[in-house]
């Protein structure tokens, strides 16, 4: 598992941000990217997950193929008209048909009592629950998590923990974004400063 | 189904698309009564009565066409940035999105139309000039049309400039409307054959048109 960015410029319309940032993170591994409002945290992690909708202005950035990258960000990709367990069987393109294996992955994320509820109802930190139960189903290989701990409570943010934990057994790469060095406690390998 | 979903992921997508479409109702509620309206209304304001005369229905058929396409095509707004994301982390590509869109939009708005057809021959007494199997096939045809064009346009305007969105469907569902008009009036069976082709020929290219951009989009 690997990731190279190279002297990577990214832009919406005219502003610039995170000028030629060069980095190459070799998996297993926890990524910490800090940096104040605006720095581009939150572009560069949707850049990596491929999913960025402003301009990739200079450089590139090289994933390893047949890689799963999945990001988890502070808008939810869940469907507001869905219930939960829709949202569930969409994301996981039918695979958790078996009522069972939905329970147990919504016992994970302490959602259980809500499978029946559409999402546009639920909270924010709710939401978040739900997309995570999706990456811990899907297992993918390189995750991106925009301030991981945003409206999740004590119980959440170990079910990020847990999240990380799995990523990082499968030999993949984790990497997470801060507003400072010290705001989120999840352990990393390095970090890097955009400011 | 759990392997055929698998197998083919656009299935995924259509299953997704139709239960939004079940719980918002837009169809049902909105685009449905206010085309019936219409076409209660369009013949009071026209002609002042409750009565189309024969000049006035091959009007009659686009407006009640162009009404109903149009409340359809912006019935909901998408984001193509909400799509991409949502697709990414369901796995999907763009090009099953594409194709479960389009059939989930094609199942909504092909019974519409002929229920609308069926309710203008009710009310305007006057049946349709073709057979049935040509009178499917061509509705079958208009709906894709319809539904690639409405895709294509949500690419493009991002749904944002409802203004712009209206003039563009609008131009493009004009001449589609004067070719189902046509075939709803009569026309000899070799015109029937040679607007077919033409309309199989126009099909094609904007699906594919907007497949291609879908896909070159993102």
């Amino acid at each position: 598992m690997r990731i190279n960015i190279s002297d990577l410029t990214l832009s919406y319309g005219k502003d610039t941000f995170l000028k030629s940032l060069s980095l190459k993170v070799k998996g297993p591994s926890v990524i910490k990217i800090y940096g104040s409002n605006g720095a581009g945290k939150t572009s560069l992690l949707r850049a990596i997950a491929g999913v960025f909708d402003g301009d990739i202005k200079k450089g590139s950035i090289e994933i390893e193929a047949q890689q799963t990258i999945k990001l988890l960000d502070n808008t939810p990709s869940l469907i507001d008209d869905l219930s939960v367990k829709e949202n569930i069987q969409f994301f996981t393109k039918g695979a958790l048909m078996a009522e069972k294996q939905q329970e147990n992955l919504l016992v994970k994320v302490g959602m259980q009592e809500f499978q029946n509820d559409l999402v546009s109802t639920l909270s924010s930190g709710m939401k978040k629950r739900i997309e995570i139960a999706i990456l811990i189903w899907v297992k993918p290989s390189i995750v991106c998590l925009d301030e991981p701990s945003n409206f999740l409570d004590d119980d959440g943010i170990q079910i990020v923990d847990y999240l990380i934990e799995q990523v990082f057994q499968n030999q993949g790469i984790v990497i997470y974004s801060s507003l400072g060095k010290d705001e989120e406690k999840i352990d990393c390998d390095f970090t890097v400063n955009l400011d | 189904m759990k392997k055929l979903i698998l197998q083919y992921p656009f299935i995924s997508v259509l299953i997704k698309e139709l239960t939004i479409e079940k719980r918002r109702k837009q169809t049902l509620l909105v685009v449905i009564p206010i085309s019936f309206a219409i076409l209660l209304v369009f013949p009071l304001i026209i002609e002042g009565r409750s009565f189309v005369s024969r000049e006035i229905l091959g009007t009659y058929h686009i407006v009640l066409l162009i009404t109903l396409c149009l409340l359809f095509s912006t019935r909901s707004s998408d984001n193509n940035f909400d799509i991409n994301k949502a697709n990414k982390l369901a796995g999907i590509s763009q090009s099953d999105h594409f194709l479960g869109k389009i059939i989930s939009e094609v199942t909504v708005l092909y019974p519409s139309l002929i229920l609308f057809d069926c309710i203008a021959i009710a009310l305007t007494n006057h049946p349709i000039q073709t057979t049935i199997s040509n009178y499917i096939i061509f509705t079958f045809l208009f709906s894709v049309c319809v539904c690639s064009i409405s895709i294509f346009v949500n690419f493009i305007s991002d749904y944002d400039s409802k203004l712009l969105q209206i003039l563009i469907l609008v131009t493009v569902f004009i001449p589609l409307g004067l070719a189902m008009t046509t075939i709803w009036l009569g026309v000899s069976r070799e015109i029937t054959s040679i607007y077919m082709l033409m309309f199989f020929g126009v099909t094609l290219i904007l699906v594919g048109f907007s497949w291609i951009i879908n896909i070159k989009r993102f």
